[in-house]
């Protein structure tokens, strides 16, 4: 299963890839939106990983040009804002799935699961 | 210490009212008086006119009906007729026969030049006229026309107690026209007061709009209004701030939260984690940094695409540790021997 993960945090990101490549998962990382929506639209994967806030496009503007450009793959926001307006944003935006800062990553790997599985797609 | 201004300045109008229409009624006065007393010379030389035709034509002054004394303060007209020493030789009445002669007047009355006087008869004001007679019938040199003045002052002193009454009413009625007034001027005021009382925090978009078609209030509503917008403002950047301080905070806690997680996913070599420690220590260390700058109140703007943020500090090298240790100082077995 291909992961791709937008994270431009060095550290976490490269926690999250060392940390899901431990759950045989197939993971690349990159670090800005632009490049996201670039290898999302050129490689096909399974899930994306996506951080909402990233340097010049943001995690919901990747999401809305990835659904626009027709990418129907489920989308997991990592986000540290997690008001009502922010959630609704991101949904409206056409992302799967939330996930506020901190989280446990036992769940992260949960919810990577429940929306790759096929009952959920 | 409050006062209200309504009434003071109610006050102060109605005093001010009251003592120009004090002033007025003052000034009335004295013209009426004037008046007055013009009228009573008039008066006297009418009948100093009448009484100088009838010495002409008849030799003799022109009689009074046989009334009382009291009948005669009520015709108020005492006729004489003075010798040129000044002896009364007529009268209209015997009541008139000891009135009280005027030296200078009667002296240019003489010269032939008519003159009015002020005296007293009986302990009573009178006025005077004196004039000479005319024709030769008798002794008659002057005739002297005198009336008492107290009809003419009871008539002013009547007049100033309605003026001043006048002026008294005219000032309590100032009084409560500058009531009336200055609380529909307040009014709207108290309507902008009330209304800006009741903005409450937290809501957006609030605006004074009561009375904000008065000219005289509109810059008033506009001045509190761009104040409202620039609180609006300054609330917003401040909810902001919170919100950005919320997620730099968070990151750094859900990287170290992931950091520890990982090391204890399974069993590891040592050096992981030592390496997962000194990656937390790093994480806190960047925490610490963040909440210096923040209580410094050093919010810079973000370099982030979601808006405003921390700028963010590499460690200083002092505080770092070994290369390749993640940031965490060597452990004491892998440093040299000691020196001490």
């Amino acid at each position: 299963m291909r992961i791709l993960i937008v994270e431009d945090d060095p550290k976490l990101g490269a926690l999250l890839q060392a940390g899901l490549r431990e759950e045989e998962f197939d993971v690349e990382w990159v670090k800005s939106g632009e490049e996201g929506v670039a290898r999302a639209l050129t490689e096909r994967y399974d899930l994306l990983l996506l951080d909402y806030m990233l340097p010049k496009q943001n995690g919901r503007d990747v999401a809305t040009e990835l659904r626009r450009a027709g990418r129907q793959f489920p989308i997991l926001m990592l986000t540290a804002r997690d008001s009502a307006d922010d959630l609704e944003e991101a949904l409206r935006a056409g992302v799967s799935d939330l996930m506020g800062k901190p989280f446990r990553f036992a769940e992260l790997v949960d919810r990577i699961v429940r929306l790759t599985s096929p009952a959920e797609s | 210490m409050a006062f209200s201004l309504g009434r003071t300045l109610a006050v102060r109008f109605a005093l001010t009212m009251g003592l120009a229409l004090v002033a007025i009624a003052l000034w009335a006065y004295w013209g009426m008086t004037q008046i007055l007393r013009d009228q009573l010379d008039q008066s006297l030389h009418s009948s100093y006119q009448v009484q100088s035709g009838a010495l002409a034509l008849q030799g003799s002054i022109v009689p009074l009906p046989d009334v009382d004394e009291r009948g005669f303060i009520e015709i108020n007209r005492m006729v004489v007729g003075r010798d040129v020493t000044g002896h009364i030789v007529q009268a209209n009445a015997d009541l008139a026969m000891d009135l009280t002669l005027d030296s200078v007047a009667f002296r240019r009355a003489l010269e032939g030049q008519p003159t009015a006087t002020d005296g007293t008869w009986h302990g009573r004001r009178v006025r005077a006229f004196y004039g000479p007679a005319r024709g030769t019938a008798g002794a008659v040199a002057v005739l002297e026309v005198a009336s008492f003045v107290a009809p003419v002052q009871a008539a002013s002193r009547d007049a100033l107690f309605r003026m001043i009454a006048t002026a008294l009413l005219g000032a309590l009625a100032s009084l409560a026209g500058a009531l009336w007034l200055i609380r529909s001027a307040l009014e709207p005021v108290e309507a902008i007061a009330r209304q800006a009382g009741a903005i409450q925090g937290g809501r957006t978009g609030q605006r004074i709009t009561a009375h904000a078609d008065v000219i005289e209030l509109r810059g008033l509503i506009e001045v509190l209004n761009q104040m409202l917008e620039r609180l609006e403002r300054s609330y917003e950047w401040h909810r902001q701030i919170v919100r950005d301080l919320g997620h730099d905070l968070r990151t750094p806690i859900a990287t170290m939260r992931a950091t520890v997680e990982m090391a204890l996913w399974t069993e590891r070599p040592l050096d992981q984690y030592r390496e997962a420690l000194a990656s937390t220590l790093e994480e806190i260390d960047r925490l610490t940094h963040i909440t210096d700058a923040f209580s410094r109140g050093r919010a810079g703007g973000r370099s982030r695409a979601g808006g405003g943020g921390w700028t963010r500090h590499p460690i200083h090298p002092s505080r770092r540790g070994a290369p390749g240790t993640g940031g965490c100082p060597a452990p004491r077995h892998r440093r040299g021997p000691a020196t001490r």
